[in-house]
Parts: C-alpha cells; structure tokens; sequence
C-alpha cells in the first residue's frame, strides 16, 4: 500500500502522458522505423521523471533481480524487472505509447507475410499473452557502472512478442557517465551486418524493432535479423528503462 | 607527399615516426590484449589530417575506389592508395608496425598459431609479395551523412597481419554527428559484445583484424572480431585506414 502511495507522486498522470506522445511526429517515425530499426522519441520524461522512474527499482516491492545465470548470459550490469501491479509511470507508458505502435507493427507484418494482427488497445493485447500463459511482466530497470555493458540480445519471452520495444534513458551522458551507448546490429541475408547507434540524452526514448523487420533493398526486399545492447559504460553510472509490451511466460 | 611536409605544422615537434615510437605501447598491448582495441591519443596534428583529408580528390595516388553501396558494404566510399604510399602513410604504416608485431607474436603464442612476424615491416612485405599479396592496403575512406560501414574484416588472401589502425581525420560534432567507430566481438557460446570507441581527430586506434585470444575455462579460446562504422548524421567524415599485410 505504501509503494502504491509513492507512486502517484512518481508519474504525471495518464491524460498527460496522452497528450505528450500525441505531439511527437508518428508518420515521421514509422519512417525512421522502416529505414532504420530504430526511431528516437526526444525528451519524453522530465528530469524529475527520470529520478523518480530510477528510484522506484529501489523498492524490492515493485521489482525483483532475475535469475543469476539469466543475469550473465545478458551482460554484466544490474537488472531488475518490475512486478505486478506496476508502477504507474511505466503501466501508462505502457498503455500510451502501444497504439502508436500497433498500426507501424501490423504493417510490418503485413509485409512480411505474417498474419498475426495487434490490437489498437494494449490491454486487449496483454489479454492474448495472458492466455497463452504469458503473465510476467518484463519491462526492467538496467544499470551499469564503469566496465559493465549489456550483451547484444532480442527480448522474446515466448510465443507471443509484440514486434516493437522501448528504452528509455534516466542518466545523462557526459555529466553522469560516458561511454555506454545504445547500439543496434543488424544481420542481413549474405550480406555484413549494419551497426546503428542511438545517441541518448536523459528523458530521451528509443524505440526500435524487437527482432525481425522487412527492408527494401535495391534488389527486392529482404528480413533483416536484429539485437540490441549497450555498449561499456567508461565511467560513472547510467540507468535505462526498457519498455516491453509483451508479458513473459510464467 | 611534398604536400604534407610542408604542412607539417611547427607545433608538432617531432616527426610522425617518432611520436608512434612515444606512444605507450604495454598499455596498448594491455587494452588490445583486453578488449580487442587500444587507442593512440592525438597521433596526428589537425594541419596533417586535413593534409590527408585533402588528398582525397586527388588523381594519381589511388590505386581503386570501391563505391560501398555497390557491394552492400554500406554507403560511402573509400580509395586505395597505389605505391609508392605518400610519406606521412608509408611512415606511418612501417612504424606502427615495429610496435605492433611483437604484440601480434605474442598473440599468435597464445593461440597456438605458428607464424612469427619479422621485426621490421619491409621484411613482412617481402613475404605477402613473395605469396603473390603485392596490391597495397592502405586506404582513405569518406563519409557523408547517412553514410556508414557494415561490421567486416580487412582480409585479402591467405596472408594477414592480426592488427589494423584507423586514425579519424575529423572532428567529431565540429565536422560531423554520429558515425562511431564500432567493434563487435562474437562469443562463441553467447551473446555478441558490442564496443564503441570514442575517437576525437588525431586519434588512432589499433584493433584486431579477426581474432584475438581470450582466456577461457581450457586455456586461450580465439574471439571473432569485425568492425565498422555507425550511421553519420550529419557533416563529413574522413579515416585513414592502414593495413599491414597487402592484398592479392
């Protein structure tokens, strides 16, 4: 009951947070998404925001470590996923930024020939991993101090993996670390696998694709395979939210 | 190249040559020995990269261009330099590898591979060229926004020298945003570790050509490298690429 408290105080509210995502430029990014894997939502938590949403992996109540060896096989920094019932800074989030996504993550299956469909409301979406026993939520807090990096990696927890995720970034780069950027590898059917970084300044989002997306290329289209990771911090201490919009099996 | 002689500016006191012989070479055996990269601070003077930088347009001194798009490497391009090397390159290229050979033994003890290489850079060409390697490797590279490279390996035949140099001609977010100099290590049983290395002008940066020894549960494991270059955002960027062994 007490974490519930803290968190009214942590995130604006959800009618906010509607009006906030309604401002970015969405045909522009479902453009950035197709050239690039990868698309930055610029300032989309205060500094305020940032504190608060770093502070609440502090409570034991709303987040647990994952298992160890999940642990290494990641990276060597800090992780925790957040619980059931969720911190209202991510739930709305959550709940804000997946239908603009949805219709980007349909197209993209359409043209990939997959005929698996989202939902527009994310609710309805959870329902269907719910019933395929997905229920754990896997939205995490990672941190990583001087010397540590996260591995590069795709976020499937199962069957059902909606084909979009967020990060978000909760330090600054330069003043609270160096080092530590976002990098996205692409792999291509027989051809080298493209690099993209993201740079990240504090309250800035990434949004980027889980695993598979479709290119156009010059000679037809093609899947590329993609992962994501972060870089060695250098020095001092960088803390990211990663936004996940399918829950994980039990 | 006359060019850079004359460019070479009065603040940098002492030969290009010279300043690699000052450069602290157990720390870089020890960074490249760690994580596959070691960086050379400032090794080149502004006035010399913007020498480099210049010869880019230049007719006469490249041996081929290759247009990256064409090949799905990427996009921008790159020149090789033909023989004789310009100056600054060719001193350059014979002493770094003075440094860098006996790391590049030291290595290969490691990972049980049986080549040695000779001291000096004049007596490892002679192999490549006696094993048909006779084309040169050095090479400058250009970009321009929404440009980049994708993660490869610098390998032309059977012959290869284990490390390459990169040194960044321009400035980054005065000359150009984005494109970071990217090294993806490849473990064998796991995930992927990608590196970025900060490079400001000046700066050089020694990387494995292929692999690099690692220690494992048994002993020394061998670790894949490759590396390439994110996607510019904006402005220009110019690299000078040198490789030791030469191409078929």
């Amino acid at each position: 009951m007490k974490a519930q408290l803290n968190l009214a105080t942590v995130g604006a509210p959800s009618a906010q947070y509607l009006a906030r995502i309604a401002q970015y430029p969405w045909d522009r990014i479902a453009e950035d998404l197709d050239a690039y894997g990868a698309a930055v939502l610029p300032g989309l938590l205060s500094a305020d925001e940032c504190v608060g949403a770093s502070e609440l992996f502090m409570d034991k109540k709303l987040s647990h470590i994952p298992a160890v060896e999940d642990q290494r096989s990641w990276g060597n920094g800090t992780y925790r996923y957040v619980r059931y019932p969720m911190p209202a800074l991510i739930a709305d989030l959550r709940t804000t930024i997946y239908p603009r996504l949805a219709p980007i993550a349909n197209v993209w299956n359409e043209k990939m020939e997959i005929s698996e469909r989202y939902p527009i409301a994310h609710k309805e979406y959870l329902e269907i991993c719910h019933r395929a026993d997905q229920t754990v939520p896997t939205s995490m807090m990672l941190e990583h101090i001087a010397g540590q990096q996260s591995l590069l990696h795709q976020d499937i927890y199962g069957e059902w993996a909606f084909p979009l995720q967020v990060a978000i970034m909760l330090s600054q780069r330069g003043a609270d670390y160096v080092g530590g950027e976002f990098v996205i590898t692409e792999q291509r059917p027989r051809m080298q696998t493209r690099p993209e970084v993201v740079a990240l300044n504090k309250g800035d989002a990434v949004v980027f694709a889980v695993s598979n997306r479709r290119v156009a290329g010059t000679r037809g289209t093609y899947r590329v395979n993609l992962r994501h990771g972060f870089s060695k911090v250098r020095e001092g201490r960088q803390v990211a939210l990663s936004i996940i919009f399918h829950d994980a099996a039990a | 190249m006359s060019i850079l002689q004359a460019e070479k500016p009065r603040s940098s006191k002492l030969p290009p040559a010279e300043r690699v012989d000052q450069v602290d070479w157990d720390r870089m055996a020890k960074d490249l020995a760690d994580g596959g990269s070691a960086v050379a601070r400032q090794l080149l003077t502004r006035e010399e990269c913007d020498a480099l930088t210049d010869l880019y347009p230049q007719n006469g001194i490249f041996r081929s261009r290759v247009v990256m798009a064409r090949y799905a490497f990427g996009r921008g391009e790159y020149q090789y330099f033909s023989y004789p090397l310009p100056d600054l390159v060719g001193e350059l290229r014979t002493a770094l590898y003075r440094h860098l050979a006996p790391i590049a033994n030291g290595w290969n003890n490691r990972m049980r591979i049986n080549t040695f290489y000779p001291s000096e850079h004049a007596d490892y060409l002679d192999i490549c060229h006696r094993a048909g390697q006779k084309r040169p490797t050095p090479l400058l590279l250009e970009y321009g926004a929404g440009d980049y490279c994708c993660m490869h390996q610098d390998l032309y035949g059977d012959l290869a020298f284990p490390m390459q140099v990169v040194i960044l001609l321009a400035e980054p977010e005065r000359d150009f945003t984005g494109g970071e100099f990217l090294l993806v290590e490849q473990n064998p049983r796991g995930l992927s570790k990608a590196e970025v290395v900060p490079l400001r002008q000046g700066d050089a940066v020694a990387f494995a050509v292929n692999h690099r020894p690692a220690k494992s549960a048994r002993g020394t494991a061998r670790v894949n490298l490759r590396h390439g270059v994110s996607r510019l955002h904006s402005g220009h960027r110019h690299t000078l690429g040198i490789i030791f062994h030469d191409a078929k």
